[in-house]
């Protein structure tokens, strides 16, 4: 499968980059990271320039997030809408947008590198919970700037053995994702968990 | 312990099961990583074959040849465009165990050429 899309990459260059880091910020189904290996071994074997090969993977990337967001805040009058019919989940909802507000600019800096099959979700919330567009957009532009960079830079340093690389990241992806959600439920069953035994106890 | 898994489960079963996947999916891809680690490690395994993907630039970057090598064997002019193994055969009408068999007769050439026999690409 990877052979096919090294040969898209090879075949089309920087608009098929772009093209595919625009869309799997939104959801698409792209595995855009080979690709961007696929780019800096292409950049490393002299075909394709760094510069463009960066810049068009970053500028598509920040992009599709921006669409993101914006979607998001388009679907913010509907949050609105579900707190006020539902008052018990209103307290939830203004919970959770605090959240937003206090530590959502690191939220979405990891989410576009560290744990990026993440991301698209993480755009949509902050839109939909008021993060505010300049600070969403720095965090964003920061962490595409990693992701872009660090899978670029991995093509091109391990350039003679593509294949083995693509392989590699696409286990460490899967790997970093599972134990973010892994961390994020462990945390919420232990808060759980609390709450259970500080109810036995007053009983 | 025990009891926290008990509580665990009668109140949040939905919770746990998730979390116990999630723990189940970290371990899948921790293993994956391990093997391939194992794999690749083997310096036998290490070697690129020739693939209609790659471009002619490609196999001298990854075999550590100069370009003008691979270029010359294909009959390409220097500096010319991004082509693929593939492209190039089809465009020659012929297959591309044959392209392989020339860029690879070249690289041999050229390796001898400069005392550099070995077998493949570097590892």
């Amino acid at each position: 499968m990877s052979d096919a899309l090294f040969e898209l990459v090879a075949t089309y260059g920087v608009w098929l980059l772009a093209a595919a880091c625009f869309l799997s910020c939104l959801l698409v189904p792209i595995p855009s990271s080979l690709l961007m290996l696929a780019g800096g071994a292409f950049v490393a074997a002299g075909d394709l320039e760094f510069v463009t090969v960066f810049a068009s993977a970053w500028l598509a990337a920040v992009a599709g997030d921006q669409t993101g967001y914006a979607i998001g805040r388009g679907g913010a009058p509907l949050l609105d809408r579900l707190a006020e019919r539902r008052p018990n989940r209103a307290d939830l909802i203004a919970r959770a947008r605090a959240l937003v507000a206090r530590r959502g600019g690191l939220g979405v800096f990891f989410s576009t590198w560290l744990v990026a099959p993440l991301g698209p979700y993480v755009n949509f919330v902050a839109g939909a919970s008021g993060l505010g567009w300049l600070r969403f957009t720095l965090w964003d532009a920061a962490g595409e700037a990693i992701w872009a960079g660090g899978y670029i830079g991995l093509g091109y340093g391990f350039a003679d053995h593509l294949v083995l690389v693509a392989d590699f990241a696409a286990n460490a992806s899967g790997f970093l994702v599972a134990a973010a959600v892994a961390l994020g439920l462990g945390w919420l069953l232990r808060a759980r968990l609390r709450k259970a035994r500080a109810r036995a106890l007053s009983t | 312990m025990t009891h926290a898994l008990t509580l665990l489960w009668r109140d949040n079963k939905l919770l746990l099961a998730g979390f116990v996947l999630a723990l189940a999916v970290m371990a899948f891809f921790a293993i994956r990583t391990v093997a391939f680690w194992i794999y690749w490690a083997d310096p036998t395994h290490r070697n690129q074959a020739i693939e209609p993907w790659m471009t002619p630039r490609y196999v001298a970057h990854s075999w550590h040849v100069p370009p003008e090598v691979v270029a010359e064997a294909l009959d390409l002019r220097p500096g010319s465009g991004r082509i693929t193994l593939a492209e190039i055969a089809a465009r020659d009408g012929v297959s591309l165990e044959e392209i392989a068999a020339r860029v690879v007769a070249a690289i041999e050439a050229e390796r001898a050429a400069h005392r550099l026999l070995g077998p493949g690409p570097r590892g």
